[in-house]
């Protein structure tokens, strides 16, 4: 119907044509300018103001003056800080592999025709949708080592209750088994999607030139999956870097330490806890900043070597 | 750019981003739009509608978050409002369980009984234990704090220097029908600055012992109250009895306290004759001999696993009668009195090489930025009067800041524990609470609990717990 609209209306002149055109622009803009406010007062001019503030000595309350560089360098001496970037490093690390490996595992399984497929796929995607905060605590009810069920089920097989949130050396192994639980699901159903992508007959002629299931899983999974496999890695290092919820909702004692002697203390928490305890808002500025160069670097470190073995096609 | 490109090739083959991209916007190179959707872009009134809506919405988030304002903050005689307008107060505490936010859900009952007359509206917003502070820093910083609000006395300073509290002397001074010296003197100076007074004590309260009468009685041993009165309740008579009642087998322990400054390194190390600060409090003392055999005897009862590990853990496990003694302050009351199952009283301190225990208190602060401050007076005046404050002992939550008999025989008759006498037995030698004038105190404690976390794990020895703390708490003071 719209389609047909301008034939029947008599020829257009060209005032008529522009006139048409900026109603259509308007149009256009009109149904874009929410997205692009939103984008606008919600993060570009924050972005803006932060990068500012990185420069200055603001607090949370009173008017802030430039410092130059001094927010950086303090960071750089700031033995909290690398404190925070080694606990960053190695959660990264060890959650890369163990919210990844598993969900490709599971997405693998889940591709068969098995019995209760969408059930387990379900299940298995129910962390994804529930709300961080509120599992979160009730992980600090099991990871109880007096009364936590997990540790009741460790006690059952005779061994000795692990002190999850209550001995610095435990705290980190907390948070990534908290927030793999809660990741793995999300990376499962990306895998599934890039599995259901790869041809059937691949398959049929491996099988028929006698490959085994393994071989089929290893030559034409695995490479035909790489470029998912690329975005779950790339998501979820940036996801990992930029954690927040899991280690505060575990780990924030009431002297604002993040998990015992600062164990669960990753670049974000000590962030916000520079901002909104120590009111350093300059400082915790800056700390955003330096985040984000790390997570540029990374990423793009990941995307040059990506050309060695993402094929696309 | 690069990076886009990468990653808009690597969704190519996600089945996912396929069907988005063929079936809605890109065919080819040009970008299409559905049918419906080109219908929809050429009837202009729905844009127009869709701005409308947005700047409406927009300009209600903007204006929202004080949706009672009383107007100006003059206001003389009984009646505060301006225009016969109502006014809402709002005010805060930080109930530790359940059962003592009812409390106060009670009190504020109580205030908006007796300011009806007024026209003022008191309404209680209670915030949690975690994130408290950063809570009400940001509702500073953004101009939405409640009027009135609670900390603990500790943590006055940073909010008096930033300038986010009300002087209340000229308004106390105008007001004949209030009595400054009601309330404990040494309270009242904390609050007292260069003439000028910030607020007025909510509560005071020592720390105790509250002990599970049962499991003494179970073992044969005697109750911490029956050694005090023998004037032999000192730390080697808890060891012994925190050694006999701890059965790793049964999950009980003898012992058990808040893993922070308060039953942590303030009582023991205070106990043990030392002091987290200097004398003149602008510097850490927590490297001296006295400090650090505190912390010796810290380390070992971590090491003996006579206590449980973790902060709150212990609470919930005293109320489980599962341990023996357990050191808190008077806010602990109503969660034993509700969960309790057992018999259970409360002891003072144990003696260290000095008699200690803390006094704890924290007052009420009237926000710098209240709109009415006459009215705030008002709901603070009835908050901490005598009536009151023996309403909320006399329900168990706190001890009265206040020395009228009539807050203090509402609080001895508030039982259990039986022996409310204890809270008042420690007043004598405690440790007052103390605002940091000179530092940064959330700094200092939060740097002090991390390497004291490290000592009780046995990570740094008691001797590295101290050199440390006073190393790098060095710049929290100015």
């Amino acid at each position: 119907m719209a389609n047909q609209a301008p034939a029947a209306l008599p020829a257009p002149t060209a005032r008529h044509l522009s006139g048409r055109r900026v109603r259509q622009w308007i149009d256009a803009f009109g149904m874009l300018l929410p997205t692009i406010l939103g984008v606008l007062i919600f993060f570009l001019v924050p972005l803006a103001i932060s990068f500012y503030l990185s420069f200055t000595d603001a607090r949370l309350f009173g008017d802030p003056n430039l410092v130059g560089l001094s927010n950086y360098q303090r960071a750089l001496s700031d033995p909290t800080f690398y404190r925070a970037m080694w606990n960053t490093a190695a959660f990264s690390l060890v959650t890369l592999v163990v919210s990844t490996v598993p969900a490709l595992l599971l997405a693998v399984i889940l591709n068969e025709r098995i019995a209760g497929r969408t059930f387990f796929r379900a299940v298995f995607f129910i962390p994804v949708v529930a709300s961080v905060v509120g599992v979160t605590l009730l992980w600090r009810y099991l990871l109880n080592v007096d009364f936590g069920f997990v540790n009741y089920a460790i006690r059952l097989l005779g061994f000795e209750p692990i002190p999850w949130l209550t001995r610095p050396e435990w705290g980190l192994a907390s948070v990534i088994l908290v927030f793999s639980w809660k990741t793995i699901g999300y990376n499962m159903v990306i895998f599934l999607a890039g599995l259901q992508g790869v041809p059937p007959q691949l398959y049929e002629a491996a099988s028929l030139d006698g490959a085994s299931r393994w071989q089929q899983f290893l030559y034409i999974t695995v490479p035909m999956l790489s470029p998912t496999t690329f975005f779950v890695l790339v998501t979820t290092l940036i996801n990992c870097l930029q954690v927040f919820d899991v280690p505060i909702a575990l780990g924030l004692t009431r002297s604002n330490t993040v998990g015992p002697a600062d164990s669960m203390l990753t670049i974000v928490p000590l962030l916000w806890r520079e901002a909104f305890i120590g009111g350093r808002m300059g400082y915790a500025s800056a700390l955003a900043w330096l985040l984000f160069v790390i997570i540029l670097l990374l990423t793009f470190i990941q995307f040059r070597l990506s050309r060695r073995w993402v094929h696309y096609e | 750019m690069h990076l886009l490109h990468a990653v808009l090739r690597s969704w190519r083959h996600a089945p996912l981003m396929a069907s988005l991209r063929d079936g809605v916007v890109v065919r080819g190179k040009d970008i299409l739009l559905r049918k419906d959707l080109a219908t929809m872009l050429r009837k202009h009134t729905l844009s127009w509608i869709a701005l409308v809506a947005l700047f409406a919405t927009l300009l209600a988030a903007c204006g929202g978050g004080q949706p009672t304002t009383g107007g100006g903050s003059g206001g003389s005689g009984s009646n505060v409002t301006t225009g016969g307008q109502p006014v809402t107060i709002r005010w805060r505490t930080r109930p530790g369980d359940a059962a003592e936010q009812r409390v106060y859900e009670e009190l504020n009952t109580l205030v908006n009984e007796k300011l009806k007359d007024k026209g003022i509206t008191a309404v209680y917003d209670p915030a949690p234990n975690q994130g408290y502070f950063e809570k009400l820093k940001t509702e500073l910083a953004a101009g939405n704090a409640p009027d009135i609000f609670w900390i603990g006395g500790v943590e006055l300073a940073d909010f008096v220097n930033t300038g986010q509290i009300l002087d209340l002397k000229p308004i106390i001074d105008a007001d004949s029908s209030f009595q400054l010296g009601n309330f404990y003197p040494n309270v009242i100076e904390q609050l007292t600055r260069d003439g000028k007074i910030y607020g007025l004590p909510r509560d005071i309260s020592t720390m105790v012992v509250y002990f599970n009468e049962d499991l003494f009685k179970a073992a044969g041993l005697k109750t911490p109250k029956e050694l005090a009165a023998e004037g032999n309740w000192n730390w080697d008579t808890m060891l012994e009895a925190a050694r006999k009642l701890t059965d790793p087998a049964n999950q009980q322990y003898g012992l058990g306290f808040g893993n922070w400054w308060g039953p942590g390194w303030g009582y023991f190390i205070n106990a043990a004759g030392g002091s987290p600060f200097t004398p003149d409090r602008r510097g850490c003392a927590l490297n001296t001999p006295e400090a650090i055999s505190g912390a010796t005897m810290v380390r070992m009862l971590y090491d003996e696993k006579l206590l449980p590990a973790g902060d709150a853990d212990g609470e919930a496990l005293f109320n489980a009668g599962k341990v023996a003694m357990y050191f808190n302050g008077r806010w602990f009351t109503p969660g034993v009195r509700t969960n309790a199952t057992f018999n259970w009283d409360v002891a003072v301190m144990p003696e260290g090489k000095v008699k200690s225990t803390w006094l704890f208190w924290g007052p009420y602060l009237v926000s710098a930025k209240t709109a009415n401050s006459q009215a705030a007076w008002e709901v603070l005046k009835v908050l901490t009067s005598a009536e009151a404050t023996a309403k909320v002992a006399a329900l168990g939550t706190n001890i009265p800041p206040r020395s009228d008999q009539e807050a203090v025989s509402a609080f001895l008759a508030s039982t259990p524990p039986a022996n409310n006498q204890a809270f008042l037995d420690g007043i004598p030698y405690a440790a007052l609470e103390a605002p940091v004038w000179d530092g940064n105190w959330a700094d200092f404690s939060g740097i002090v609990q991390s390497l004291w976390d490290q000592m009780i794990a046995g990570q740094i020895t008691p001797e590295q717990f101290g050199q440390r703390a006073c190393e790098q708490t060095a710049n929290t003071f100015k």
